[in-house]
């Protein structure tokens, strides 16, 4: 345990203060969390050897020091909203303005972005293309080629260009909305990525002068969603061309952009001229064809499944008439969901030789059902389809035994814990704990698609899988070079069953290519009423260690009735229902 | 001169992993890790330093302790476990309420304990690193480590 030889007997802990700190020792800290607080930290102070004034360290918000990627990403949201939005705001209080600016061949801003660095933007409404440089980082659209390109100057050696398609929601999303303009003028290109959400606060305009020139000035206020702080873009504008000549964005007294404009005759015809090096390596990231009707499909199984309640039983045992150690009933109906703990009754020992298992002359699934109706429930996630919550249990202390039923801690009171906001509105929001939805186990969301940190590719005759599947696979692209972190995903989907995922490998660094670590297999699929399948069974392959040191298997076992009532206020988040 | 950007590379990762250990909620431990440079980066420009793991590591423990002890007990859920973990259940959600009670424990200890404490068996130091992390004798190392080790084994026994 200890890497130093100092590390005697009476170091080593005893039961549960070992186990404890073994469980605090465990958590793993994620790579881009772990660049991220590094990021920030660097962020605190430049030191400079020419520049003599300033030294103080600055604390940033968490706003202006978002990840990396986080940037560029909103570099790519950015550039796409200003390419929609010229064409989309003849009615804005700005439509003169903007109705001057798509006449012209391109537009040219350069100045300071978030974090004090350089940054230039080209915009060509006439050709729709449009650029950004944040740094050495560059991002170019071309619309009528519906590309992206990013370019991410990580290190020498390390860079490459991502090639990826604009995707037509991604196009709807920025489309017609003054607040995408805001995007890029109004100094919120980060939150531009949650679309909808802008709200323009309050705008004025006045004349003013700065020496012998003189300017209209739009003051625009906007927010992006409820508890946000707004925005403040100040706009000047040459009365005579009615074409934009600077801008200023501040959050607080905090300055976010600020910019100097210009109409070139001549812009950059591709991202080269932006200045990424020309012998760049290029990773296209389009989606093959093949991949085109997988994603199709698994967005179909999580959108459109039949509305149910679930019974998940969670054991060390396939068998249908076994106990359970840990048992959920889930309750779903369109884009909604709720996760509750089933308890089991105080006359029945959950865990021993007296566990409840279904007798030999009961069908399972009917009785797995009916204890889901009649066991005490404990809310544990509820989502409306906009938020998803989730109640943190709030014990008595000093710890004790719940009277009412003494297989239990008591839990004095539940604390709702926000930990998932969809925004959009989202029609395809997806439950933060995906092995207790059913549908989602079997048509999941490929994490990190599209982004250019993965690669996703299909192998349409994979040498390993159950038999007739494709192998799709998500993986990092530079993954972390410490072992056991996450890397990627496999997928083995089944074209003869929709594409229902058989089995997935949540794979981790340094792990050997053989490894079953990791492993989930659906051992029994069935067919919801409106022909979309679910797991019955699914093996987690030797995911539990055991106190005598071995590994062994767990399995999920899944009980749905299509035919409940489902009321939506099973669904609402502020009123999640009292302890049973 | 002293590479501030290499210091901050070579050492951040550590200061986030020792406050996200003692704190167990990233957000906090994100806090921690720009407090703990903010004051480092003042420190640098007004005085030479010797040992940047060990003032850094110094910061983290402290820092993350006097957060723990400001927090309002409650068993916070950590965003990063939610994902694609898959260990059973039962064994997660032990394994959580277990790791928040030592939490809560630790922060019921002296401050030199329950720095000694997590230095050792969280972040793997030797005494003799401690030692010089905190700024105190082999000696004293050991004995803050005994008293802290028999000090949350009681602690524990209560609550679990």
């Amino acid at each position: 345990m200890n890497k130093n030889d100092t590390f005697n007997d009476g170091d080593r802990l005893e039961s549960p203060l070992r186990e404890a700190v073994d469980s605090v020792c465990a958590d793993s800290i994620p790579d881009e969390v772990i660049e991220s607080a590094v990021t920030r930290a660097l962020q605190l102070a430049t030191p400079s050897t020419c520049c003599e004034e300033s030294t103080q360290p600055q604390r940033r918000s968490r706003y202006l020091t978002t990840r990396r990627w986080a940037i560029l990403a909103a570099c790519v949201a950015t550039v796409l909203a200003v390419a929609v939005f010229w064409d989309n705001s003849t009615n804005s209080v700005l439509a003169d303005v903007f109705k001057e600016v798509a006449k012209q061949t391109w537009m040219h801003a350069t100045g300071k972005g978030p974090n004090d660095i350089d940054i230039e933007i080209w915009f060509s409404p006439k050709d729709g293309i449009v650029a950004t440089r944040q740094g050495k980082d560059v991002v170019y659209v071309n619309v009528p080629q519906e590309t992206i390109e990013v370019y991410e100057n990580v290190k020498e050696g390390t860079s490459y260009l991502a090639r990826l398609p604009i995707e037509s929601k991604q196009k709807k999303l920025f489309a017609s909305q003054e607040q995408r303009f805001q995007a890029l003028f109004f100094g919120d290109p980060i939150k531009s990525l949650q679309a909808g959400s802008h709200e323009i606060a309050s705008h004025t305009k006045k004349t003013v002068r700065e020496g012998d020139a003189t300017f209209i000035e739009y003051r625009l206020t906007s927010k992006a969603q409820r508890d946000a702080k707004p925005v403040v873009t100040v706009l000047r504008v040459d009365p005579q061309t009615k074409l934009p000549v600077s801008w200023k964005s501040m959050v607080g007294d905090m300055q976010i952009y600020s910019c100097r404009v210009e109409y070139p005759t001549h812009g950059p015809q591709s991202v080269y001229a932006m200045g990424v090096p020309k012998n760049v390596k290029v990773v296209d990231q389009a989606l093959s064809d093949d991949m085109k009707p997988i994603l199709a499909a698994w967005k179909t199984g999580r959108t459109r499944f039949d509305s149910y309640r679930a019974v998940v039983v969670e054991s060390y045992s396939a068998d249908h008439r076994a106990g359970g150690w840990l048992i959920y009933q889930v309750w779903r109906k369109g884009t909604k969901w709720r996760i509750e703990r089933l308890r089991t009754p105080p006359d029945i020992k959950s865990f021993g030789n007296k566990e409840d298992v279904v007798p030999a002359d009961a069908d399972p699934k009917t009785w797995w059902l009916a204890r889901g109706q009649k066991w005490e429930k404990m809310p544990l996630v509820v989502s409306d389809g906009t938020v998803e919550i989730k109640l943190n249990y709030i014990f008595a202390k000093p710890r004790r035994k719940d009277p009412n039923n003494p297989h239990f801690m008591l839990i004095e009171s539940m604390k709702p814990e926000r930990m998932n906001t969809f925004r959009g509105p989202s029609d395809d929001p997806q439950p933060r704990e995906i092995g207790l939805t059913p549908n989602i186990e079997v048509y999941p969301a490929l994490s990190g698609r599209g982004g250019w940190h993965y690669q996703t590719t299909v192998d349409p005759r994979p040498t390993s899988g159950p038999e007739g599947t494709v192998l799709v696979e998500n993986l990092k692209r530079n993954p972390s070079e410490s072992p056991g972190r996450p890397c990627g995903t496999r997928y083995w989907a089944d074209p003869a069953r929709g594409y229902a995922v058989r089995q997935v490998q949540y794979l981790k660094t340094g792990q050997a290519e053989d490894s079953k670590q990791g492993l989930v297999e659906m051992q029994q699929l069935a067919l919801s009423p409106n022909g979309l399948w679910y797991p019955v069974v699914v093996r987690h392959v030797k995911n539990v260690h055991n106190n005598d040191g071995n590994v062994s298997d767990s399995y999920s076992r899944y009980y749905l009735d299509f035919e409940a009532d489902i009321p939506d206020t099973m669904f609402d988040v502020n009123e999640w229902g009292p302890i049973e | 001169m002293t590479d501030w950007d290499a210091v901050v590379r070579e050492n951040g990762p550590a200061v986030l992993r020792i406050a996200y250990r003692i704190l167990g909620v990233v957000a906090d431990a994100e806090d921690v890790t720009q407090e703990v440079f903010c004051e480092a980066w003042q420190m640098h420009l007004s005085q030479t330093v010797v040992n940047w793991p060990g003032l850094l590591r110094r910061m983290a423990v402290l820092r993350a302790l006097d957060k723990l002890r400001r927090r309002r007990p409650s068993s916070q859920l950590s965003e990063i476990h939610l994902g694609h973990e898959r260990d059973g259940p039962a064994q997660v959600a032990m394994a959580r309420e277990l790791a928040a009670q030592l939490r809560d424990c630790i922060g019921q200890l002296p401050q030199q304990q329950a720095a000694v404490f997590s230095l050792f068996y969280f972040e793997h130091l030797s005494r003799e690193e401690i030692a010089a992390t905190v700024e105190t004798s082999v000696g004293a190392v050991s004995t803050a480590l005994s008293k802290a080790r028999r000090t949350l084994k009681t602690l524990l026994c209560e609550v679990l």
